[in-house]
């Protein structure tokens, strides 16, 4: 691609003559309310380029692909796909006319399976399915692009990684010129990331191009032809990836000169605070999902509990904070047996001092058409200093929400905002707030920084190492290796339901994770 | 790259473009309603213009039959006092997406209960400030004992609770007729009907009308609802509980027996329609006492967007078609039934304009 690309023919006339630009967006502004999400937003994405969207939370990134994708219908401004100018009303024109989406937050129809998935809405099919032959065609598709995925198997029980491949494959399997993936790898292993970049270079191979959202630099650098910068819903720059750094990029992304370190302050490791012990639990459809694990958090540490997602976390976590019922085994929270008929429900636990942060933010830790507010005392609603006897009390809450609001810098237009009109990282600080708004032991969070970008997952950290200096114990679940060596003292792998090794983080470096994360590797833990 | 096209003429052009709004006030939510009332009132008036009649005769007639005087405006709001209360056990349960449709086997499940401790205790010589309130405890009980089936089975087996109220109603209503047909029947009388009631039965009447407590008793109960469910832990856990179960769960609410709770409270507030209606009105339990005022409550609960205080004039409103359609018939031939189409009107154009008012038209600048 020569960098002639640029130059515009005059006049009103659409950039039609620009072969190599694939996708041509000018002007566009998107306003929520009050809310500018996209100001004037101008870029190009060159014909069989990787082109990155680089922003913080909130900087527009995602309402910018929905305006191109239809999903989502600008105020002002101009596309230009494939030479011609577009209005898309929805998606469906947006495939038509050759773009797909792989959304962050997949949209897929759980117990169907994958070649279910990737049809559902294709004309092609005609009136009646022939399912074989659309499975073959997936397969053949699969095998181009090098992707082993059981298409049999409903996507509920394929693994978060794998779900992406089906949304990927619904993309080709439409065939597209245009794909955009918002934020494709936050949830993948390294293993996993990196047969994501294969499949796209094939695709580039195949004269696809490729928006890809994301706000992790070494994926930007690792991938990308060019790198669009979002601030604040406006384009900072376009700037080729060559010849620039991961310094210089963070420094157009934040603004300022950023600091990729976790500052550590050295806590004195105490006594354990939850013990995990022979834990043996199964999954609704009977298979076993834990065997015999067993884990220590002690005050003061975080013990990441890495491990590709599918594998058991998801019940372990719910066995955890009370959802779900255990087989065998037993659970100490700081010396106090949970597990009991007592006590095994999500208000004890609660209140004898577990916090938790669920990965699916929306589906299990909020609710979406709540206030602000009323999220915030979701489970606290009992405490005496929310509550009346039996009704609410909402002048405190409306105080509590406030205060909760200014120091978790949770940007919201107030207390009583809805909270599905929040982006991720301000959903994670209302979880965080209330999660933390009372003395905890433990705190059990499973992949905390999912979908954030680098400011909030900082902040993400830098409030859970403020919980160590309280004396509180975390064991953080998650499948991103980048999380997991980033702040925990202690790594312990789980595959297939069984504890592979526990190691301390400073002793172990992130290929042998993966490996033992891949079952190939198995030692006695201590 | 963004300054690429800076050097050519900017040429302000106007679009329009139609968005989904982010949140729908007060106001525009009351003038959708008010823009399906007057686009209802059209196609009737069409209709009633088809069918050959006058159609300002005849519309006038409703409003004078159901508003004209003061006794037809009683009429209306004893009318709409069974399907205000209806309106409301549906908004107690649909908030917590509960899909009770068994309001009208609840409401006869009141109405049994009252008529059986009434003959029960006819000659016991109660009076009536120790009689009434007794039988309005057993309309509440009996209908909450309704809910409680449903509820039991969907809490604890996750039974469909759609399949299991509808069923009920036929239960329910095939037992009433069984009774009025056989044990309870008025001795010597020809019709599906219990004896009168001793008067220390009868609600007291307001005003010096026809209007009995019950109309005050909805209306209180409407207020009560709305501190509930708004201002209650309760209520919080059940709009929890209807807006995203998984999350009420895992902060700990007991989405099971929120389940329960919903459907003892829905079916103890049918069932206390059912009473207050025999008490106020029939002062018997008689063959078809309730026109669907179970179904119509559904209607109701809906129009009124699932909230006490849009339930209200939703009621109201219902009651005052009933009662005007007397009047109808009698000063022109067109059918009763087009009450009862004109109720369908209503609700196709509320639905339709409330999705329509969910959007703008906002004029755009469109800079290039």
């Amino acid at each position: 691609m020569t960098d002639n690309g640029m130059v515009f023919s005059s006049g009103d006339a659409p950039p039609s003559d620009e072969a190599q630009l694939i996708l041509v967006v000018e002007h566009l502004t998107k306003t929520f309310g009050s809310l500018v999400a996209n100001d004037q937003v101008s870029f190009s994405v060159k014909q069989g380029h990787v082109h990155c969207l680089l922003g913080e939370n909130g900087a527009g990134k995602s309402t910018l692909a929905k305006c191109i994708y239809g999903a989502s219908k600008p105020d002002a401004g101009r596309i230009y796909f494939k030479g011609q100018e577009v209005a898309f009303s929805s998606p469906r024109d947006a495939i038509r006319m050759g773009i797909g989406m792989v959304h962050q937050h997949f949209v897929l129809a759980d117990p169907m399976n994958a070649v279910e998935n990737i049809i559902v809405g294709e004309e092609s099919t005609g009136r009646l399915l022939n399912l074989k032959a659309e499975k073959k065609k997936i397969q053949a598709l699969c095998e181009q692009y090098g992707i082993s995925l059981d298409l049999d198997t409903p996507v509920v029980q394929l693994s978060v990684g794998q779900q992406q491949w089906v949304e990927i494959l619904k993309a080709l399997y439409v065939g597209v010129d245009l794909l955009l993936l918002d934020e494709p790898t936050a949830v993948l292993t390294p293993q996993e990331v990196e047969s994501l970049f294969a499949i796209i270079e094939k695709m580039i191979k195949d004269g696809i191009s490729v928006i890809l959202i994301t706000h992790k630099l070494h994926e930007v650098m690792n991938i990308s032809d060019e790198v669009t910068i979002l601030r604040k819903g406006k384009v900072i720059d376009t700037v080729p990836t060559q010849g620039n750094t991961k310094a210089s990029l963070a420094r157009l992304l934040v603004g300022r000169d950023f600091d990729f370190t976790v500052h550590k302050e050295k806590v004195d490791i105490g006594s354990p605070v939850l013990e995990v012990e022979d834990l043996t639990a199964r999954r609704d459809n009977g298979s076993l999902a834990l065997q015999n694990v067993s884990l220590t958090v002690h005050q003061g540490e975080v013990l990441g509990l890495a491990g590709v997602s599918g594998n058991g976390q998801a019940e372990l976590f719910e066995i955890l904070v009370g959802v779900r019922k255990a087989e065998k085994g037993n659970i100490a929270l700081a010396g106090v047996e949970i597990l009991k008929e007592a006590t095994h429900n999500p208000e004890t636990i609660a209140n004898l001092g577990m916090a938790s942060v669920p990965q699916d933010r929306l589906r299990q830790g909020l609710i979406e058409d709540f206030t602000v507010q009323e999220n915030l005392i979701l489970g606290l609603h009992h405490e005496n200093s929310y509550s009346k006897g039996v009704s609410m009390n909402w002048k405190a809450i409306k105080a509590f929400a406030g205060r909760a609001i200014q120091q978790f810098e949770i940007k919201t237009a107030g207390p009583q905002q809805m909270v599905g009109q929040l982006s991720g990282g301000n959903l994670q600080k209302v979880i965080l707030a209330r999660e933390v708004s009372r003395p905890i032991k433990v705190m059990v969070a499973s992949s905390p920084s999912r979908g954030l970008d680098i400011g909030a997952t900082y902040y993400v950290y830098s409030r859970f190492l403020e919980l160590l200096q309280t004396g509180a114990g975390i064991l953080m679940i998650s499948e991103d290796l980048d999380e997991i060596f980033n702040i925990s003292d202690r790594i312990a792998v789980i595959y297939n339901g069984r504890i592979m090794g526990v190691f301390n983080a400073s002793e172990v470096d992130r290929e042998t994770i993966g490996l033992y994360m891949a079952g190939l590797e198995e030692h006695e833990h201590s | 790259m963004s300054t690429v096209r800076a050097n050519q003429p900017v040429v302000p052009k106007l679009r329009y473009r139609l968005e989904k709004r982010k949140e729908s006030g007060v106001l525009s939510s009351l003038l959708s309603i008010l823009v399906a009332l007057v686009c209802s009132f059209g196609i009737t008036y069409w209709v009633i213009t088809l069918i050959g009649a006058d159609a300002t005769t005849v519309l006038w007639a409703i409003v004078k039959g159901s508003f004209g005087t003061k006794n037809a405006v009683i009429d209306t709001l004893i009318k709409s006092t069974p399907i205000f209360i209806t309106g409301l056990a549906t908004v107690v349960a649909y908030r917590a997406k509960v899909w009770n449709i068994g309001q009208e086997g609840q409401l006869y499940a009141g109405a049994l209960g009252v008529t059986g401790v009434v003959l029960l205790l006819k000659d016991a010589g109660l009076p009536a400030w120790v009689f009434i309130p007794t039988l309005l405890i057993v309309a509440v009980l009996s209908g909450a004992l309704a809910g409680a089936i449903p509820g039991v089975l969907k809490s604890r087996y996750n039974v469909n609770e759609i399949i299991v109220t509808v069923m009920l109603n036929y239960i329910v209503l095939y037992l009433t007729t069984y009774l009025l047909g056989g044990p309870w029947q008025e001795v010597g009388s020809h019709y599906y009907n219990t004896i009168r009631f001793p008067d220390t039965t009868n609600l007291p009447l307001l005003f010096g009308t026809r209007l009995h407590s019950g109309f005050v008793i909805a209306l209180l109960l409407a207020v009560l609802i709305y501190y509930l469910l708004w201002h209650m832990k309760v209520g919080y856990e059940i709009r929890a509980t209807g807006s995203n179960p998984t999350a009420a769960r895992f902060k700990g609410i007991d989405t099971r027996r929120i389940i329960l709770v919903v459907m003892l409270l829905s079916g103890a507030i049918s069932g206390l329609a059912g009473g207050l209606e025999l008490l106020g009105v029939h002062h018997r339990l008689v063959y078809g006492f309730s026109v669907s005022f179970g179904f119509t409550g559904i209607l109701i609960a809906l129009l009124g967007r699932l909230h006490p205080l849009g339930v209200a004039p939703a009621a109201i409103f219902f009651g005052a078609l009933h009662n005007g359609s007397s009047a109808m018939i009698i000063h022109s031939n067109v059918p009763r039934e087009l009450i009862t189409a004109i109720m369908g009107f209503v609700i196709i154009m509320l639905l339709f304009w409330e999705v329509v008012f969910k959007y703008r038209i906002r004029r755009v600048e469109d800079v290039q």
